[in-house]
């Protein structure tokens, strides 16, 4: 290979600049296609805007609000106090924050990688158009929602795409968007449990939802993994309206 | 010179099938990000729809940080320990806890299913509530919901293996006309139930609801806390 390439200098360059070139028409040809049907949705481009921005000032926010809480947390670990109250509080604080998924934790378990039956959809497509519903062949917010139901109490975390799953965690979806803690989420989606692989495949095999999405030929991958960490969980954790009961 | 052309032609076709590749390539980046799932696909109502979700959510954080700024400017150990500490518990469960809210009462006349149940319970926190029970058992990560048939035949659901008695009664805290409306609305799930299945939920708003503690196993056995964290670890955030 070197060899020729000694002997055919302007190969490499040529290559590149016809790489370069594909890409550069095809690129074109995506702008063009985009300026053809996109004239009549300035209204949607302005609202996909507003939506990007507030994502991004959302997740500036959890960051603020991660970083805030460890301040908090670290100038209680750190004060000076050797109060034999504040020692108990600090551990119960940090006891709390692990059961309730405020803080990262690693661990061994069970990774569900679940995806839309594209192969399916297409398939259907091409065979009877008109019976072609495409809501059948991807995975709704519903179908998280009871999977989770019928294996997340055998685990000891739960996260789907990176969205750590806590007690106020909603799965939900504004048109064919899954949203789960208020953040878009996109197939494939990958449910993390850290917990006994073995009781968490086990129950997986009887879940009712687990056996109807296989049925549907959704793609579900399932595989133990020894070495697992889950993020904190991020969002709003101060309740304004309950109170602890006297 | 044949030799010559020969070896020309084979370059050529080299440069169309890059040409081809890279032409491929950036087709397939672009038609992975176009799926069913992308906001471009969405209709306005959706993306309305989503706008006003995060505009809210975006409130509430803004609320959260004020609040914590306000306990680390307290300087005083004890009290911001004292606050954290119990809003730790509040969120984790192991308090029993009151406050305002709703309740959505299903009587022994109809059949419910656990999945209905699932997804009240979810509408629920859709709505900010910030505390949900079943038959005044406080819902959680763990809580199960299974539906099951007894001797006589008769469709019963259980919580964590257990028999629910009927009435249901699922209570909420949370701002009671926010909850209320989250549920009742036109095309929401408490007019799906009454349409599509004939299934009539009482829902009420509540000066008070109870909710006692979490049945909570605080030792988990297989997580433990990564390696290194100290409160000034890097951001470890996720990962799609």
């Amino acid at each position: 290979m070197p060899e020729f390439l000694k002997r055919n200098r302007n190969v490499l360059s040529i290559s590149l600049l016809f790489l370069l070139s594909g890409a550069a028409m095809s690129i074109w040809f995506r702008a063009w296609s985009i300026n053809v049907s996109t004239e009549t949705n300035n209204q949607n481009q302005n609202l996909i805007d507003v939506i990007n921005q507030l994502e991004a000032e959302t997740v500036s926010l959890e960051a603020d609000i991660d970083a805030l809480r460890s301040r908090i947390t670290g100038q209680i670990l750190t004060s000076a106090e050797t109060d034999e109250y504040i020692a108990r509080l600090r551990h119960e604080l940090e006891q709390m924050q692990l059961i309730s998924g405020q803080t990262p934790v690693t661990g061994s378990g069970l990774v569900i990688t679940i995806s839309d039956n594209t192969a399916g959809a297409e398939a259907a497509k091409q065979l009877d158009p008109a019976n072609y519903y495409p809501e059948n062949y991807i995975i709704h917010d519903s179908n998280l929602r009871y999977l989770l139901n019928d294996i997340a109490y055998l685990a000891d975390a739960v996260a789907i795409n990176g969205q750590r799953i806590v007690d106020l965690s909603d799965i939900r979806c504004v048109g064919t968007v899954i949203i789960i803690n208020s953040t878009r989420v996109a197939p494939p989606y990958e449910i993390s449990l850290i917990g006994s692989a073995a009781l968490l495949e086990g129950a997986l095999q009887e879940s009712s939802q687990y056996i109807y999405l296989h049925n549907k030929n959704m793609p579900i991958k399932v595989s133990r993994e020894e070495n697992l960490t889950l993020p904190a969980y991020t969002g709003v954790v101060l309740a304004t309206h309950a109170q602890i009961a006297q | 010179m044949p030799e010559k052309s020969s070896k020309t032609s084979r370059l050529l076709s080299f440069c169309l099938a890059l040409t081809f590749l890279s032409f491929a390539i950036v087709c397939q980046i672009n038609f992975e990000s176009n799926s069913v799932q992308s906001l471009e696909n969405q209709s306005t109502d959706t993306l309305v729809a989503m706008v006003r979700n995060l505009n809210d959510y975006r409130n509430r954080l803004n609320n959260e940080l004020t609040q914590l700024e306000r306990t680390e400017s307290s300087r005083n150990v004890t009290t911001s320990l004292e606050q954290q500490l119990n809003s730790a518990r509040i969120f984790a469960g192991t308090v029993p806890v009151s406050g305002p809210g709703v309740s959505v009462t299903i009587t022994a006349d109809y059949d419910l299913y656990s999945m209905d149940v699932i997804d009240i319970v979810n509408e629920l926190k859709v709505s900010g509530a910030e505390v949900i029970a079943i038959n005044n058992q406080r819902v959680t990560t763990k809580t199960r919901l299974t539906q099951e048939t007894d001797s006589d035949e008769h469709l019963f659901l259980a919580m964590n293996g257990e028999r629910l008695l009927t009435p249901i009664v699922i209570t909420a805290i949370g701002d009671p006309a926010t909850l209320e409306k989250g549920l009742t609305f036109t095309g929401g799930i408490i007019d799906n139930l009454n349409t599509l299945y004939g299934i009539y939920p009482i829902v009420r708003q509540e000066q008070e609801v109870i909710v006692p503690a979490a049945d909570l196993n605080t030792n988990p056995a297989y997580m433990r806390l990564p390696e290194q964290t100290t409160p000034a670890a890097p951001d470890i955030s996720a990962t799609d």
